[in-house]
């Protein structure tokens, strides 16, 4: 039963093929999976650049923006630092000692005209402002907390992120397989 | 001599001679397989030695573009974006370029060589080709120094299914194409070089 498993995966002569590889043929798959891996890598710090922001896209993790954003919602974000922060924009901030950000809008705006901005979120969702989410003493947010705002959204393909952090066994079994994949898989 | 890191030789010099059997329907094994028995051919059989100045050209652009990420990675981990910003910007952008460079390495220097060897007076270059889904195999040689061949000109290529090297199972007959091999490379050394 599993042969016929592995050899419907073709991973039967994998391995032969492998042993018949010469150093060099074998560096160049190692090469080819770093090549995949850095093509993404080098797309995402690309994409940092451009946008200015940390974490350029974000997977909404709870309904406290309903009916905008739902859970599993894909978020591209931006933080061009000479766009104002104005109230009513839906920014992705973190709070102080905590890495999880949070999608809200602001709801009031502080600004004393030589660039000190204050502002309060909270979210569509929810029945009162974030204050109580604030750190501890902590009435005001500030641009520096902000990691962007939102641009454009793509709906419901941030499950797949949400079920893979849930179920982290999901997570490593995904990648391993992708990994030895690309690194036994000779292309012509 | 082969080369020694080479693997599939076993001790005392004694040749592994252990049959090589692959997927008959995956295109991509069946190339490779007999891609594999052209360069056991050549460097293990007939003693000729292998030149990898292209393999290794293509090996060091490569290097570079990994190494260009690796270093934007490293950079940003020890001083975190908006730091790195410039650092960022300037490793993504040369990853892309030197992949560019490795596409045009691929599509003009290397064009389909997979092996070049040396018989002890000049190289060749030996090309193959299997079409996806397509069980016609060709195989060309030519010294580098001969001029590139005339379009549709057959005298250096062989152009064979691949049914004919293969049995059931799908074990290479390796007897079989390396007499094939062994005739084509005859027929193009025989011919008068420029």
């Amino acid at each position: 039963m599993s042969e016929a498993v592995l050899k419907l995966l073709g991973a039967d002569t994998m391995f032969d093929d492998l042993k018949r590889m010469n150093k060099r043929q074998v560096y160049y798959q190692v090469l080819n999976f770093g090549m995949i891996i850095s093509t993404a890598l080098m797309i995402w710090k690309g994409l940092m650049v451009v946008t200015n922001s940390e974490s350029p896209i974000v997977v909404v993790l709870s309904g406290s923006m309903e009916p905008a954003f739902f859970r599993g919602d894909l978020l591209f974000l931006t933080n061009h630092q000479e766009q104002p922060i104005k109230v009513g924009d839906i920014v992705v901030f973190k709070i102080e000692g905590r890495d999880i950000p949070i999608v809200h809008r602001v709801l009031q705006l502080h600004d004393d005209g030589n660039n000190n901005i204050k502002f309060l979120t909270k979210g569509d969702n929810n029945w009162i402002d974030d204050r109580g989410l604030y750190a501890p003493g902590q009435m005001w947010l500030q641009p520096k907390d902000v990691v962007g705002r939102a641009k454009g959204y793509v709906p419901y393909i941030g499950m797949v992120t949400i079920i893979m952090n849930d179920y982290p066994r999901v997570k490593y079994a995904v990648l391993v397989a992708l990994a030895a994949f690309v690194l036994l898989h000779r292309e012509s | 001599m082969a080369d020694k890191d080479d693997n599939q030789v076993a001790q005392n010099g004694t040749e592994d001679e252990k049959p090589v059997k692959i997927d008959k329907w995956d295109g991509n094994a069946v190339k490779n397989a007999l891609d594999d028995a052209v360069r056991n051919f050549f460097t293990k059989k007939q003693g000729f030695a292998e030149d990898f100045k292209v393999m290794d050209g293509r090996l060091a652009i490569s290097t570079v573009s990994v190494l260009f990420s690796l270093f934007a990675l490293a950079y940003d981990y020890l001083h975190p974006f908006p730091a790195s910003k410039w650092v960022l910007a300037f490793c993504s952008v040369s990853y892309f370029v030197s992949v560019g460079a490795l596409t045009a390495y691929l599509w003009w220097v290397e064009k389909g060589v997979f092996l070049v060897f040396n018989d002890g007076k000049t190289n060749w270059n030996v090309v193959s080709g299997l079409k996806k889904y397509d069980h016609i195999y060709t195989l060309s040689l030519a010294r580098q120094t001969d001029a590139p061949p005339k379009a549709g000109s057959k005298d250096r290529e062989i152009s064979k299914s691949v049914a004919e090297f293969f049995d059931e199972k799908g074990t290479l007959l390796t007897d079989r194409f390396e007499a094939e091999v062994m005739r084509l490379f005859r027929s193009v050394s025989e011919k008068k070089t420029r």
